[in-house]
């Protein structure tokens, strides 16, 4: 547990020092700013109040996704290239450990990067109306997709390279992120292709959920959440982690470095 | 620990398959590193070094043979416990304090506690860097560095450390630094095996070596046994024409003036034949040992050795 925690430490120092903060900080900017900026186009409305959630959200997600799909697909290749994984697998470390770590120290700043961001939308909001808290029940929502992104690019970086692992990923969040509501009017009855639609739903089966994690209709719909939802959500994440972060190890393993 | 193995390889095989077929990094290594020595481990490029030692580490697998650490088989936890490493190229996380990563490699080397201060302090003593130790990695020089390596492998009290091409690419003054450090640990009975390209290093700190070629072990003992074994006995003789007669293949060795024959013989045959060619009436006329370095043996072997290749 301390070695997955030092190398989680290290991982983390280093995303810092390649100032990976800073773009979230540059971020936190325009979230703040989001709200102030989408009141001009409310004409007196209360309205602008969902939409600035609506629209912050969405950012925050696309943002979650596309730093865990660059960072969770380089972090392992990158300590490979530059040798500096050489000291710390002579060290008796297990492989899995070294692996663990790394999703540590990765997830810890996105998350981190997350929370901040949301922090940034909801002071950004206060500013016109009233400090809404559930922007982080829709910020933990995305930062557990986002940890099953980091932990499945991880799994297919240890057996492709950093730009297909990452395509690789980004497969994985389209496809687990389909609505069924998408495969039935889109492929179904407006295409009439259900060849498709059946391997898409099929795949679904096997592939992580991330419906489960998108909670920004009832945020933005002022829609309550059962607290215990939360608990699920984490532990269907935690679940997809260790699955992933398993086949990584395995495949890890025996890999001659 | 005295007399107990601390590396054995046993028919170690290694074959990489690439693009262009299959290559065979290591064809049946056999390899003994008693405790307590410090073992020079020398080759050419692609000799086969650094995948044995990657072996060693675990950071490769072998396709067959044996390969031990004290007994314990190489690349388990139990081995690498007792393992300090220093890799061929030490790149390091740059942005942090001697002190601070050193830290880090004492706690992944399973040190606890207040032991890791104590540990980190003593390594950084034993390669003299302690007034260096708020520095960052990226301000240290290319020797100062490779002496945090050397304390990185230390911090956790290895008996065991493999340092590969130590002094590659450094100045005389840090190569003469990083020497006296392998010296200083010989008195910690700490083993070293170490690689290198520079035999007089080698010759200079080493208790045994060997010479590793084509993946195979070509050589290996003390360094006087791997130097005076080859040692030649060059004799310069004046043999006169009756004799030559007698001992025809003499003439062989003409390449002297008049009835001068120059001989280069081994140390088991010189003493015969002399006395071979005295009772002839032959008359010597110059004797002398010609002394082989590691050098001229490395380059004896690997060229004898890649002539039958």
């Amino acid at each position: 547990m301390r070695a997955i925690w030092e190398i989680g430490r290290l991982q983390l120092l280093e995303n810092l020092r390649r100032q990976v903060h800073l773009v979230t900080i540059f971020m936190a900017f325009l979230m703040l700013a989001l709200p102030a900026y989408v009141n001009t186009f409310s004409m007196g409305l209360q309205a602008f109040e969902v939409a600035a959630k609506d629209f912050g959200l969405t950012l925050l997600s696309y943002y979650g996704v596309a730093m865990a799909l660059m960072l969770g697909s380089s972090v392992v290749p990158r300590d490979i290239e530059r040798k500096t994984i050489y000291p710390l697998l002579a060290r008796p470390v297990a492989r899995v450990s070294y692996l663990a770590g790394q999703f540590l120290g990765t997830s810890i700043l996105l998350v981190g990067s997350m929370f901040l961001l949301a922090t940034a939308l909801a002071l950004g909001i206060a500013g016109l109306s009233s400090f809404d808290a559930t922007i982080y029940a829709a910020a933990l929502g995305y930062s557990l997709e986002c940890t099953v992104l980091v932990a499945a690019c991880l799994c297919f970086s240890t057996l492709a390279s950093p730009p297909l692992a990452g395509v690789m990923g980004f497969f994985l969040y389209v496809v687990g992120g389909l609505s069924t509501a998408f495969t039935q009017f889109f492929l179904r009855e407006d295409r009439d292709n259900d060849t498709l639609a059946n391997l898409v739903d099929g795949s679904k089966n096997f592939l992580p959920n991330f419906q489960v994690f998108r909670l920004k209709y009832p945020v933005v719909h002022n829609i309550p959440i059962d607290p215990a939802y939360h608990g699920y959500e984490f532990i269907y994440a935690m679940g997809w982690v260790a699955l992933f972060l398993m086949l990584a190890g395995i495949r890890f393993e025996k890999r001659d470095l | 620990m005295a007399g107990e193995l601390a590396i054995r390889l046993q028919q170690l095989t290694k074959t990489y398959r690439t693009s262009r077929g299959a290559v065979e990094a290591l064809r049946g290594l056999d390899l003994e590193v008693r405790a307590g020595e410090i073992f020079g481990y020398i080759g050419v490029n692609g000799a086969g070094k650094s995948t044995s030692i990657k072996i060693l580490l675990g950071l490769s697998q072998a396709t067959s043979g044996q390969a031990e650490v004290f007994g314990e088989p190489a690349g388990t936890l139990a081995a690498r416990n007792m393992i300090g490493y220093l890799p061929e190229v030490a790149t390091y996380h740059e942005f942090m304090s001697v002190e601070e990563l050193l830290r880090v490699h004492a706690r992944l080397a399973g040190v606890t506690g207040k032991q890791v201060e104590e540990r980190c302090r003593l390594a950084l003593e034993s390669v003299k860097l302690e007034d260096r130790r708020r520095s960052r990695i990226s301000e240290l020089s290319k020797g100062l560095k490779q002496r945090f390596g050397v304390a990185q492998a230390l911090v956790g009290d290895p008996p065991l450390l493999i340092l590969d091409e130590l002094t590659s690419g450094l100045d005389p003054f840090a190569q003469r630094d990083l020497r006296d450090i392998l010296v200083g640990l010989r008195e910690r009975n700490i083993t070293v095996f170490f690689s290198s390209h520079y035999m007089t290093e080698v010759e200079s700190v080493c208790d045994r070596a060997a010479i590793i070629h084509g993946g195979k072990l070509q050589v290996c003992g003390t360094i006087p046994e791997l130097t005076q074994n080859r040692e030649k006995v060059e004799v310069v003789l004046h043999v006169p024409p009756e004799a030559l007669e007698k001992l025809p293949e003499l003439e062989a060795f003409r390449d002297e003036a008049g009835d001068l024959r120059r001989a280069s013989l081994s140390r088991d045959e010189a003493d015969a034949y002399v006395a071979k060619c005295l009772a002839l009436g032959c008359s010597v006329r110059r004797l002398n040992t010609v002394h082989h370095s590691l050098e001229d043996v490395f380059y004896q072997v690997t060229r004898a050795t890649g002539a039958q290749a």
